[in-house]
């Protein structure tokens, strides 16, 4: 018998099922989620990738957590009242990929920076438990400040779910900091610098650990 | 970093453990694995081909919740086969089942759990019921 894998948030809109998640060893390190069956991997897979950079973004300074389907914490979020829609699952409630992907301008960020919206703020995904954080890239935000999308790289790279490496180290960090209290944040590039000893992955600063490094042997 | 500490009902017990093993006369069997994707265990014929698949799951929480991670667990097993689920004795399984089905009102997307069945249980393996997810209404009381 294995648990199953949720990724859930604590403002209680979504929740997603990841499947079991798989580790080498009873009770080992989780090394991947086994997502849906006949899919490919998430990193490889075009929908949920996308969906996960658009959830990073839309869930910007609340906590996300991936748990157990028996965690405490996790039944407690889902039976708060608030009933959490699931993301790519098909009951009345829940919200399809393409659905939830659907007018989200994943590829428009080099025409809304030239259009004039804001991109002044770099994003990270945090663990608020480990030394450690994700550089996601510049955050776009829309003329009301609502951000939109982080985009890593020039203006006119391809989106970030598309950029292998990049997206491979989002999956990845779900996986090792999985159980632990994540937080995306936002906020204009150099005004905080990360705690001393944390190490930051890509973003291509001096002293943080290369993507590449990374997602080296990841196979989710 | 430790997991939080498991409720003892979300524990398998040894009881069921042996009982999810038991499948169709003349199967035989196979164990996915701990930590593999679903199903738990797959029954083969002498042939080898599947003749029916298990997915072995605890559950100890509220009915919002059951309708949600069922749903999940479903598409997971690709809408075929039956979980076999521990509950704690005295759970009320009707309830879970009502959840389910009133997350589940379109019975055009409820069709899609036909062949998916939940065997209920208590921790001491009695069966505590066996419904249709895909049916509405449709189960036998343990």
């Amino acid at each position: 018998m294995g648990a199953s894998a949720f990724l859930y948030c604590s403002c209680n809109r979504i929740c997603w099922g990841l499947g079991k998640p798989l580790s080498e060893q009873p009770g080992g390190t989780v090394i991947r989620y086994a997502g849906n069956p006949g899919q490919p991997v998430f990193s490889q897979s075009r929908l949920p990738s996308s969906a996960l950079w658009k959830l990073l973004a839309d869930h910007v300074g609340h906590q996300l957590r991936v748990a157990h389907d028996w965690d405490p914490e996790l039944h407690r979020q889902m039976e708060s009242g608030v009933l959490p829609a699931m993301l790519d699952a098909d009951g009345d409630l829940d919200i399809p990929l393409p659905a939830y992907l659907a007018g989200w301008p994943e590829d428009g960020f080099a025409d809304l920076l030239s259009a004039g919206f804001d991109a002044t703020d770099e994003g990270f995904l945090t663990c608020e438990r480990c030394p450690e954080r994700l550089a996601l890239g510049r955050a776009l935000r829309d003329r009301a400040g609502a951000l939109l999308l982080f985009h890593a790289g020039d203006p006119g790279e391809v989106a970030n779910s598309r950029q292998p490496e990049l997206n491979a180290a989002a999956w990845r960090f779900l996986t090792v900091h999985f159980q632990h209290p994540l937080r995306v944040v936002a906020y204009p590039a150099g005004e905080r610098a990360p705690a001393d000893g944390c190490v930051t992955v890509g973003g291509g600063g001096s002293g943080g650990m290369s993507l590449a490094a990374y997602v080296a042997g990841f196979t989710g | 970093m430790a997991e939080p500490p498991r409720p003892p009902y979300e524990i398998l017990s040894e009881a069921n453990a042996e009982r999810a093993l038991y499948g169709p006369a003349g199967s035989t069997p196979t164990l996915a694995g701990a930590n593999k994707p679903p199903p738990d265990v797959s029954f083969r014929d002498a042939s080898g081909r599947e003749v029916y698949r298990r997915e072995v799951k605890t559950f100890g929480g509220a009915p919002t919740t059951f309708a949600r991670q069922f749903e999940d667990y479903a598409k997971k097993l690709d809408y075929r086969g039956e979980l076999y689920v521990q509950v704690p004795r005295g759970t009320d399984i009707q309830r879970l089942m009502e959840a389910f089905w009133a997350k589940n009102r379109d019975d055009r997307r409820l069709a899609r759990y036909a062949d998916v069945y939940v065997a209920f249980h208590t921790p001491d393996g009695r069966p505590a019921g066996l419904w249709m997810l895909g049916a509405r209404g449709m189960g036998v009381p343990g």
